[in-house]
């Protein structure tokens, strides 16, 4: 067994004991100050961060170059993705950090590290791209970026949740660890406008790495107008919201729709193409 | 145990008896100074709220008639008259009720909080003139724990159920913790009031009263610091507020869905929270589907209550065995102090017989005196080691009065008398002077 597969399957049942105590405490009446999931999704992050170092420097040595972060294959590029939202969610809106959030994102982090265990073919046309300083920092804000949408999209469905449940007026047994509907919107809003910051800096690193790499700003493919076209509807989704003031269910639901764009951005757009945006094809 | 409570409380007694037997806070002081009179009472405390009245002491039987008689005396009251509504426990029955009482099984409403605080100040009230020992002492303090446990361990006091507690719940799942949220109250109704007390002490903000009686409305801004405005201007406020507690004894709807829907367009959909408490309803119910408006009338409320009261009820099982463990520990603790005096006797007969033998030796041995006394000491602690925790032990098993018997007669125990200058009993609990 190799260090990488055993750090993968620890990192994994962390994350899975983590899910099984935040839903202990869910349940439970205790309201402990400090909890033993938020611990142990903070261990796993810290097994998690390992796993990534030994997988960039086994890649490099594999591969023989300088420098490979763990995104050449479909199960690298979906176990990154998982460490990109434990990062984000742990380290970059540490402020906002919600005990009852971890149980939505604990089931989520071992759903996106399951196809971390099998075997993937590696990208080739990646590969030679990695010495870029600006491919790897597009690459780097673009996960962390989907990562910040991610991570909105599970705040407002728990807002619809708690909306649904207000309406209904009987599940009063619900919504008493829930956060305040407040407290989601806002949540979801400085996700939003981090990941819409991060997702700019992905779409200018990639330009430059792009002007570097073939000769233009613009690589004339889906996937480089799909993030434009996200970016300019979380534009107007925060205008909505930031300029003009405008709440409740239905901005959340704006949010909601834009997600599906930026799933399409980061999955869907491997169906008209592969190649050039690694891991995913 | 010679425990003993009795009492009366809302399941036993009409209000206009308990009314009448309550004692007032300078009356609780009074009372409890006076009990010293009573004929063998040993440590005694007084629990008086609007739903109980109830005494706790110590002594033989038959002194539960006498504590009935000081209470019916005390407040002037015929004999027969409030005799079929007292109960008495005695022993553990009368520890189990006040852990049943502090954790908020026995309250009118299951798991409120209010009890425990009664609790705690009546025991403070008791410690301070000094009419508690240890028994009663250590009895009170461990049923405070247990409050503090069940309403802790489990969710017998999660979930508002009156009226007031749960718009104040339901406006902090809505705005989260309550911070200058504005309020607009239409009509000046007692609930409306006591509504809007409760937002106020949660963190509401400004506070705007619409009534058709303007002196009203200028009546109870004053007891809240609140803007009274006349009943034409309500709707030019609700752009603005958060909450709206409505109870006007209006025939129709006052609250239209249509000045809402213009409202809700100029707030851009910030949220709108209405708690409807007039009957007939002065809000359109068809607001409540308007996106980001939430309606709540007094039946809505009657039923987040009921639905509360249902959770807190299926915890009773769960509290009820956090009492009989509780329970148990306390029948242990009070066992073991019956074996508080027989180990301070048998301390002093080993005492006696290592001093006889030391003087006998003293002069021949050649250490140091302090080595000497370790020696003494270390030889002490091993001879009285197993025995003691013999003790504990058949304590625990409720088996002790056996081995008391025993030692008694194996080292003619009753023929010693305590040693003067050790404290009167071992095993007594220190008193924390404060209780949290």
């Amino acid at each position: 067994m190799s260090l990488a597969f055993f750090l993968l399957s620890g990192v994994t049942a962390v994350y899975l004991a983590a899910f099984v105590f935040f839903l202990r405490e869910f349940l439970s009446a205790e309201t402990k100050s400090t909890s033993w999931a938020s611990r142990l999704i903070e261990l796993g992050f810290l097994i998690h961060t390992l796993l990534i170092f030994t997988q960039t420097f086994t890649l490099s040595d594999k591969l023989s170059s300088q420098f490979h972060l763990p995104v050449t294959t479909l199960g690298e590029a979906s176990g990154f993705f998982a460490w990109s939202l434990a990062f984000v969610y742990l380290i970059l809106l540490r402020q906002l950090k919600m005990e009852t959030f971890g149980l939505i994102l604990t089931p989520a982090l071992v759903l996106f590290l399951i196809p971390a265990f099998f075997p993937f073919q590696v990208n080739p046309a990646s590969l030679i791209h990695f010495h870029d300083t600006y491919f790897l920092l597009h690459i780097l804000s673009a996960f962390f970026s989907y990562a910040s949408f991610a991570l909105s999209f599970i705040a407002a469905l728990l807002y619809l949740a708690l909306d649904r449940a207000l309406k209904q007026k009987t599940s009063a047994s619900f919504y008493h660890k829930l956060l305040s509907l407040d407290d989601l919107e806002h949540f979801i809003f400085r996700t939003i406008f981090l990941g819409f910051f991060l997702l700019g800096i992905a779409i200018l690193s990639g330009a430059f790495w792009s002007k570097s790499a073939f000769g233009t700003f613009l690589l004339r493919e889906p996937k480089s107008f799909a993030s434009l076209l996200t970016w300019a509807v979380y534009l107007v989704i925060i205008y909505l919201h930031g300029i003009l003031m405008r709440k409740g269910r239905r901005m959340v639901l704006m949010s909601l729709g834009a997600f599906v764009l930026v799933l399409f951005t980061f999955l869907g757009t491997s169906i008209f193409q592969t190649g050039l945006h690694v891991g995913i094809r | 145990m010679d425990l003993i409570c009795i009492g009366l409380n809302h399941k036993t007694c009409p209000v206009e008896i308990r009314e009448k037997i309550a004692f007032s806070e300078s009356a609780l002081h009074e009372a409890l100074l006076e009990m010293r009179t009573i004929e063998d009472l040993r440590e005694w405390f007084i629990l008086s709220t609007c739903n109980r009245v109830e005494l706790y002491g110590r002594g033989l039987p038959g002194i539960e008639e006498r504590l009935i008689r000081f209470l019916v005396e005390y407040h002037g009251l015929e004999d027969n008259i409030c005799q079929p509504y007292f109960y008495r426990y005695r022993g553990r029955d009368a520890a189990k009720h006040l852990f049943r009482v502090s954790s908020g099984l026995d309250s009118l409403v299951i798991g409120e909080n209010e009890i425990y605080g009664q609790i705690r100040h009546a025991f403070r009230l008791a410690n301070e003139l000094k009419t508690l020992d240890s028994i009663l002492y250590q009895l009170i303090e461990r049923s405070l724990r247990l409050g503090k446990r069940a309403r802790s361990e489990t969710k017998i006091s999660e979930g508002a159920v009156s009226v007031s507690s749960i718009a104040v719940e339901l406006a902090e799942k809505i705005f989260g913790r309550l911070t200058g949220e504005r309020v607009l109250i239409l009509g000046t109704g007692k609930m409306s009031e006591l509504t809007m007390k409760h937002l106020v002490k949660a963190g509401a903000g400004e506070i705007t009263v619409a009534s058709r009686t303007y002196e009203r409305a200028l009546e109870l801004s004053q007891k809240f610091g609140a803007k009274p405005i006349g009943f034409d201007a309500w709707l030019r406020v609700l752009r603005t507020s958060d909450i709206v507690i409505s109870s006007t004894s209006a025939p129709h709807p006052i609250v239209k869905f249509e000045d809402v829907q213009s409202v809700m367009k100029e707030r851009r959909h910030k949220p709108l929270f209405f708690i409807d408490i007039a009957v007939p309803r002065d809000v359109d119910p068809r607001i409540g589907e308007m996106d980001d408006v939430y309606l709540y009338d007094i039946d809505d409320l009657k039923t987040v209550s009921e639905a509360n009261l249902r959770l807190r009820k299926k915890e009773i099982a769960k509290c009820e065995a956090i009492i009989e463990r509780e329970l148990e520990s306390f029948d242990q603790w009070y066992e073991f102090l019956e074996a508080g005096p027989v180990i301070q006797k048998l301390t002093a007969y080993f005492d006696s017989v290592v001093e006889n033998e030391i003087a006998k030796v003293g002069s021949k041995f050649k250490g140091h005196e302090d080595e000497l006394k370790i020696l003494i000491q270390k030889i002490k602690a091993g001879l009285l080691h197993v025995p003691v925790e013999k003790l504990k032990e058949s304590a625990r098993m409720g088996s002790i009065e056996r081995y008391l018997e025993t030692l008694h007669s194996l080292f003619r125990l009753e023929e010693r008398k305590l040693p003067q200058s050790e404290p009167k009993d071992q095993e007594q609990p220190s008193r924390a002077e404060d209780v949290h």
